[in-house]
């Protein structure tokens, strides 16, 4: 088959002609559809004959009279479907009923600290300099979230697998906050006198606010830092803890902190895509399936086994459900086109295909 | 000479309302879900019943396969074109099953070339006024002479509409081998049309 061969087959093999006498192409194709033919007389004869061909090949669609009865039946599995959805929740709660009631109490220490140090009153008994160097960490496992509320409506997300350390009383003025992980934070600006500076301190620097929405990762060697609103300044810092870089951020810019010795980078991003985490969702927009991998690993704590390495470079557009490893494997095998399989800690992609091979 | 131009995006009649359509499903609208289920429902059974040559496991195949599409409605986008993303979907389910059954489990070319291998009676092949009723016998027995993979392009091509592109993605194989099949059938049929006298 090459470009000058003019014969029928050649003809309907090709999408753009078939295109071009079902009158579907463009003007631009149809026109150079046109001078082709124009330019030789017996091409007309061969695109007729072609044309003859092509309108006389249709498969009849068989009569299906049962598509109500069928429509039934699947609503009747989707219900029965339900119905073992619903008892299965109430299995897997019985199931962790102890670590359940454990992440309620830390839950609720964490909430009455967060309360505590927004309403010094409630722990008047303390004195500042006796609560100075107290503590409370929150902690978030495999697939889990956490959202604490400041009692000035400020609101901090923790992603799964993630840490984060605050003063167990506050007496107003400037807050602290240590992170490992990622979390999203939404912290009401104040003005005036009782404006308030917050600062997340990670392993490479800091990011200073007053009043901001923006988006904290620290699970890679470098930390990233999206600005969804406001402004915020990265500081990057050396061992000594002396800051030795700043930068202000702009809404819809990604920073990265790097470790010792690189310097801050700051471009532009889709902030929604990292910020999707905090509705139970990961959004990607041609994000190589590594980049997936890499972001997965961090909240469940799996790794990955690619059947053909080639496959990390897979671009994945759509939308993974962030809290469900069986919901998120069932959409990636879906996006991906490939089989997707967990075997314990581990997750196949494409492993049916070798588990044949090696048979 | 513009024989390969580049291909267009293939355009479903209405494609619009498929688009709203799908994402009205993928909010988890039901009446969105029966819907597709209805105009959708013969046309994967037209293709299914000649994939697994057993209509009940191909209605059951359209049972798994909205079941499925429905466990994951809020986490699938919009597909380029509906049918195909179907399509695509259904067959897999369908070979899944076929393997399955089988106790196949390596898929090898001689297999997959033999799936699609049925004949189409005259009945199945509907003929237009162009060629007398003699041709139809030829046509048909045409078709039903070319390999399983070479008709199941076909019916892909002419039932469902899909590109080129589409039904590569179907069949797991590249473009050019699609093209490949088209070629070799269209050459095993042309003959056919080789005496019609061409209208002026």
């Amino acid at each position: 088959m090459s470009n000058h061969d003019e014969s029928i087959e050649n003809l309907l093999s090709s999408d753009s002609f078939v295109g071009w006498i079902e009158g579907t192409a463009t003007d631009e194709e149809g026109e150079r559809w046109q001078t082709w033919v124009e330019d030789d007389p017996a091409r007309k004869k061969l695109v007729q004959k072609a044309k003859v061909l092509h309108q006389n090949i249709e498969f009849s669609p068989g009569k299906h009279t049962d598509v109500e009865s069928e429509l039934d039946r699947l609503y009747h599995r989707l219900r029965e479907e339900e119905q073992s959805s619903k008892s299965k929740i109430f299995n897997i709660t019985r199931r962790t009923y102890y670590s359940s009631v454990a992440a309620i109490v830390i839950l609720l220490i964490a909430v009455m600290g967060v309360i505590g140090y927004m309403n010094p009153e409630i722990y008047s008994e303390t004195t500042a300099e006796e609560s100075q160097n107290k503590f409370v960490t929150n902690t978030t496992t495999d697939g889990q979230k956490k959202q604490l509320t400041l009692s000035d409506g400020s609101k901090i997300t923790l992603n799964a697998n993630s840490r984060i350390k605050y003063p167990a009383e506050y007496y107003g003025g400037d807050l602290d906050i240590w992170l490992e992980g990622e979390a999203f934070f939404d912290i009401v600006h104040f003005e005036g006198e009782a404006e308030r500076s917050l600062t997340v301190h990670v392993t490479e620097g800091s990011i200073k606010v007053l009043g901001t929405k923006f988006n904290v990762n620290t699970y890679e060697d470098a930390t990233e830092v999206v600005l969804v609103e406001g402004s915020v300044r990265v500081e990057k810092k050396n061992s000594e803890n002396e800051i030795t870089e700043d930068r202000i951020l702009k809404r819809g810019e990604m920073s990265r902190i790097p470790q010792v010795g690189q310097e801050i980078t700051v471009n532009q991003v889709r902030s929604e895509l990292f910020t999707a985490w905090t509705e139970d969702k990961l959004i990607f927009d041609n994000t190589p399936l590594r980049e997936v991998i890499r972001r997965v690993e961090h909240l469940y704590d799996v790794r990955f086994d690619l059947d053909d390495q080639e496959l990390e470079n897979t671009p994945i557009s759509g939308s993974l459900p962030n809290n469900n490893l069986e919901v998120f494997i069932n959409a990636l095998e879906n996006l991906m086109e490939q089989p997707v399989m967990k075997d314990g800690n581990i997750i196949k992609v494409g492993a049916l295909k070798s588990k044949r091979e090696d048979q | 000479m513009f024989l390969f131009s580049k291909l267009k995006d293939y355009k479903v009649p209405g494609d619009v309302d498929e688009v709203l359509l799908w994402k009205s499903f993928c909010n988890g609208g039901k009446e969105a879900l029966s819907k597709l289920f209805r105009i959708y429902y013969g046309s994967l059974l037209d293709y299914g019943k000649r994939l697994v040559s057993d209509e009940e496991a191909a209605k059951d195949g359209i049972q798994k396969l909205f079941l499925k599409l429905w466990r994951k409605h809020n986490s699938i986008g919009v597909p380029d074109s509906v049918r195909a993303y179907l399509i695509v979907s259904y067959r897999r389910i369908l070979l899944r099953e076929k393997e399955q059954k089988l106790n196949r489990y390596r898929r090898n070319q001689e297999y997959l070339d033999g799936i699609f291998d049925i004949t189409f009676s005259k009945e199945e092949l509907i003929i237009q006024n162009e060629i007398v009723a003699q041709k139809k016998d030829e046509l048909v027995k045409g078709i039903n002479q070319l390999t399983g993979r070479q008709k199941e392009t076909l019916f892909l091509k002419y039932y469902h509409g899909l590109t080129n592109k589409e039904i590569a993605e179907v069949l797991e194989i590249n473009h050019q081998s699609v093209k490949n099949n088209l070629y070799r059938a269209f050459k095993n049929l042309k003959g056919i049309v080789r005496s019609v006298p061409s209208i002026e």
